[in-house]
């Protein structure tokens, strides 16, 4: 049964995509998508802390009112039916799982220590601190892609839909940023011609960025 | 019919192997079944993601060996390590030749469907947890312990600071529900217990009874106490050594 409920989330927040782009990849039609408005701190009011007192994007509202946090944990609840995305073994799922803790240990500072300076904070020494902290990550998958087609392998998996949208928001940084990487950049466009609902999640993301732009 | 059966022929691979065995054999070596791969976990007693695994290996009796990594001398980047382990940290498991890092990981895969919970919502906040235990948790480690016994002792109290409403969620979190994702235990209790217990070298837990009272719970847990007495001691060494 395709999962229902509320996804609340933004179409720049990276992890927020990654949800939004397994849910059109899965052709899920029964989970309403809201929008935060982060940038006028809606996710600081009282009725969505009510609901994830975190204050967290995105954030998932089941059926029966149930609320949560963490893009890892509503990618794997919104996914649970899908038998053939879900890792099939156990080294399989030691392998996904080993992804989640490098993504959020490692992966998340495309987004925490270079977008968040680059747009927000415009500390450009930061910005540039970060640009070094992420370089090892970078070489890394682009290692890795050069010699399969995913994250994991030849075979997509949720790790594909967490890591891309942290990698391809480094072209609002700047192209020199991806440019030595041209594995990386492969995998990014054998995502937009080959899985379903990575085009869109990258054009959500340009034009939601555009808008934020303007207002700024 | 003209051809060798099938016994013949296991008789003769049999015959080769043994002989083969015998050339290369430590004297009254047992043989092993080739089957079963060898586990290891490469850890160090003051690291909470290699105790959380160690914990766990503990307590449900898993045969998994456990080898301490010199972190001090810097083993973890040898190059026969980084082979294996390209990310040069600990915890780190092998098993034959397969090769696995991070503490989630490694922890869900000893397991296995041990402590797995049953309800959908209780699912979902294990998987929360694990989230959070990255994004939050961790920052008991890398903002206050670590900078206290092994970097920089300035940026401890702004350490704290950061950690203080995490401290206040939990708090109230164990004061309605035993352990951390209900009334059972799940492996975010593994993962949760060797960030926050170490606080108590500090002095930071004592404004939080209901963290104190679960650490309590978790005495009574096989396999907690040992590895807790152990890091223990090693961190007020170093912070002895720092005063």
């Amino acid at each position: 049964m395709p999962a229902s409920g509320i996804l609340y989330g933004h179409p720049v927040s990276q992890p927020c995509r990654s949800v939004q782009w397994y849910l059109d990849y899965s052709g899920n039609t029964t989970v309403e998508r809201k929008v935060v408005d982060i940038m006028a701190g809606a996710h600081k009011q009282p009725d969505y802390v009510a609901k994830f007192p975190n204050h967290q994007v995105p954030g998932f509202e089941t059926e029966d009112g149930f609320c949560f946090a963490e893009s890892s944990a509503i990618l794997k609840h919104v996914s649970r039916d899908d038998e053939k995305i879900k890792p099939q073994t156990a080294k399989d799922e030691a392998r996904l799982n080993e992804y989640f803790g490098r993504h959020y240990s490692q992966v998340r500072k495309f987004s925490t220590e270079v977008f968040f300076h680059h747009l927000l904070t415009k500390d450009e020494e930061k910005k540039q601190a970060g640009l070094v902290a992420i370089k090892p990550q970078l070489e890394s998958y682009n290692e890795k892609l050069g010699k399969q087609k995913y994250i994991l392998g030849d075979k997509l998996t949720l790790a594909d839909f967490l890591f891309a949208p942290e990698v391809d928001q480094m072209e609002a940084v700047g192209k020199e940023v991806l440019a030595p990487y041209q594995n990386i950049l492969k995998y990014l466009e054998r995502l937009t011609t080959d899985v379903k609902g990575y085009k869109e999640c990258i054009g959500g993301m340009r034009s939601g960025l555009e808008e934020m732009l303007k207002m700024m | 019919m003209g051809c060798t059966s099938s016994t013949d022929n296991k008789k003769a691979a049999t015959a080769t192997a043994t002989a083969k065995a015998a050339a290369k054999a430590v004297p009254e070596a047992l043989p092993v079944a080739e089957d079963k791969a060898k586990a290891v976990l490469h850890g160090h007693p003051l690291s909470q993601p290699c105790r959380s695994i160690q914990w766990y290996i503990a307590y449900a009796g898993k045969d998994v060996e456990v080898r301490d990594v010199d972190l001090m001398k810097g083993a973890q980047k040898a190059p026969e390590y980084v082979k294996k382990f390209p990310a040069g940290q600990v915890p780190a498991f092998e098993e034959g030749t397969f090769y696995l890092e991070e503490s989630l990981a490694i922890l869900s895969y000893i397991a296995g469907s041990d402590l797995k919970p049953v309800s959908q919502k209780d699912v979902i906040l294990l998987d929360q947890y694990f989230g959070r235990h990255y994004a939050q948790v961790r920052k008991f480690s890398t903002k206050v312990i670590i900078p206290a016994l092994l970097g920089d002792k300035e940026t401890v109290p702004e350490g704290i600071e950061t950690i203080t409403p995490l401290l206040e969620d939990y708090n109230k979190l164990l004061g309605e529900q035993k352990f951390i994702v209900g009334d059972k235990l799940t492996l975010a209790d593994f993962l949760f217990a060797p960030e926050v217990d170490q606080l108590q070298i500090m002095d930071i837990l004592d404004k939080y009874p209901n963290i104190l009272a679960y650490i309590k719970r978790l005495s009574e847990i096989k396999g907690y106490s040992e590895g807790w007495t152990k890091a223990k001691d090693i961190a007020e060494q170093l912070k002895a050594s720092r005063q």
